[in-house]
């Protein structure tokens, strides 16, 4: 058997935990190619129809809430195990807590999440997809089609941050509060009606998180709630947000020799490419383990206010950037050292 | 009919399951097949044998989804057939889709003794880490082994964004891999 063949076999049996999604995500497809002829064959009687019903009360406006995954289940009121979990190191694995709202005649839902952080993707790409947030509105309207392609993913950074940064902190060591959760979900409905509900989430001590929903009466402890919403992330963003890290690596790839003579004015360094791109890797590895989404970095002089001395580096030893980080107005800085010419690369601070 | 039904046909022993199974999953089991074998003789045969290994490990086994079972069953016995035969030239859609998952593979000078288990544990870790967008696009060009005009298609993208937007998936892979150590 080749090599190639080989890492075929391993994506073979590695992918089988996917294929249901795979699955779904056709299936939804051809679920809409069907409705759409639906439609058209019944066009007229539509017409007709909604002289008749467009007078009419639309009445109750229930929801229902799905989880977003391998098996599309109901979320109720019992907590519903998903299969994403995380280690005492901060390590994610598999799928994180997502979930879509499926119900009738929603205009908006307003989702503030207490503790951790939502992003918000419409996968039908008609509405503006939200980044790392706490608070955002997502517009539903009349198209009830399009509802199970607006997901809502929760993201535990602040948890993964408290256990990546402290290696004495295991999950058993966060106290109940710590591991909870709650997503506000404010929905109004076409009519004028309103509902609010939670999706409660729960870090379990083996690692995996349970969620489940109840309605939900906002107080004015709730100061989540009342935060303002987040800008939306624009599509050009989103772009570069997918697949940050190769994109930075593929400008660098691209720089001509003024890029590098400026870059190693601003750097103090003389760094050659491959050195450089071990610098990137070792940006993007850290930050890929810590689970920030970064958007972009950049270098920063080497007399930049941020920069100072580490113990041992001398200043050729050490370089400085500023990091965007999704959902994230306030700017992070890195600073990566060598002590072999930039054949190994280490983290020497990172933070605000 | 519903999946829950076949599988309960298929316990009661009914052959109708099997020709309720082949009306509902049929046309997406020779899409796979054919990518992966470029034959229609030899996709009639491994979808009939896919049919035929259901029938013989439901029961005990209840899949769910069916779907993604009887997937993985055409694929391997696919791929079973496909790697029979080898040396004849087949240019089919697997065949250019292990092309690309060359380019993953980390030093492909080197031997390591990497095990079939952290091989699978890294890929799947890349796999869950993805957005579900960029997931499903690589595992339909190399697990279900569709052309890139069709996935083009499905996500209403250029040939060459897609071109692009795979080859920064696999270069992704490869470090993943060379991250973890992994020598093929």
């Amino acid at each position: 058997m080749t090599k190639t063949e080989r890492l075929s076999d391993a994506f073979n049996v590695a992918g089988e935990e996917f294929l249901a999604e795979v699955v779904a995500f056709k299936q939804r497809n051809r679920d809409y190619g069907k409705i759409v002829k639906l439609c058209a064959a019944t066009l007229v009687a539509a017409v007709l129809l909604a002289f008749f019903v467009s007078r009419m009360s639309i009445g109750n406006c229930p929801v229902t809430i799905y989880a977003y995954g391998a098996e599309r289940k109901v979320l109720g009121s019992e907590p519903m195990i998903f299969t994403g979990s995380i280690d005492d190191h901060g390590s994610m694995h598999g799928l994180p807590v997502r979930f879509y709202v499926n119900g009738e005649n929603i205009e908006k839902i307003r989702f503030s999440c207490q503790k951790q952080w939502i992003t918000g993707t419409d996968w039908t790409e008609k509405r503006e997809n939200y980044g790392l947030s706490k608070n955002f509105t997502i517009a539903y309207g009349k198209n009830m089609d399009e509802y199970a392609s607006i997901v809502i993913e929760w993201v535990p950074n602040g948890i993964i941050r408290t256990l990546t940064d402290h290696d004495d902190v295991g999950i058993a060591d966060l106290s109940e509060k710590e591991r909870e959760d709650v997503i506000v979900m404010e929905i109004t409905f076409l009519n004028g009606e309103e509902e609010t509900l939670a999706v409660h989430v729960s870090l379990q001590l083996d690692g995996y998180f349970s969620s489940w929903v109840s309605e939900y009466e906002i107080t004015s402890e709730d100061t989540f709630v009342f935060q303002s919403d987040v800008a939306v992330i624009y599509e050009d963003n989103v772009a570069e947000i997918i697949n940050p890290t190769d994109n930075t690596l593929e400008n660098n790839k691209g720089e001509t020799s003024d890029d590098i003579s400026e870059r190693t004015i601003q750097a103090n360094v003389n760094l050659t490419d491959a050195e450089w791109e071990r610098v990137c890797a070792t940006i993007e590895n850290y930050y890929a383990k810590t689970n920030h989404q970064v958007i972009r970095y950049e270098l920063l002089r080497h007399d930049a206010p941020i920069v100072r001395t580490y113990d041992g580096y001398n200043e050729t030893e050490v370089i400085y950037f500023e990091v965007i980080e999704r959902g994230n107005e306030i700017k992070r800085y890195i600073a990566v050292g060598s002590k072999d010419q930039w054949m190994e690369c280490v983290v020497l601070n990172e933070g605000y | 009919m519903e999946d829950k039904e076949i599988i309960r046909l298929l316990f009661l022993r009914s052959e109708n399951a099997l020709s309720e199974l082949a009306k509902k999953y049929e046309a997406q089991c020779r899409r796979i097949s054919f990518n992966i074998l470029n034959d229609s003789r030899d996709v009639e045969e491994c979808v009939n044998d896919a049919y035929l290994g259901v029938w013989n490990t439901i029961p005990p086994k209840e899949p769910d989804p069916l779907s993604a079972y009887v997937f993985k069953i055409v694929k391997n016995l696919s791929l079973n057939k496909y790697r029979y035969k080898s040396a004849k030239k087949r240019n089919s859609q697997y065949e250019i889709s292990l092309n690309e998952l060359e380019e993953c593979i980390p030093d492909k000078n080197a031997f390591g003794n990497s095990s079939d288990d952290e091989l699978n544990a890294v890929i799947k870790q890349f796999l869950g880490d993805l957005d579900q967008k960029s997931r499903i696009m690589f595992m339909k060009r190399y697990w279900f082994a569709e052309s890139m005009d069709d996935i083009a298609r499905e996500f209403h993208l250029s040939h060459n964004a897609l071109k692009v937007k795979l080859f920064r998936l696999r270069k992704r892979l490869k470090k993943c891999l060379e991250k973890e150590g992994i020598i093929l």
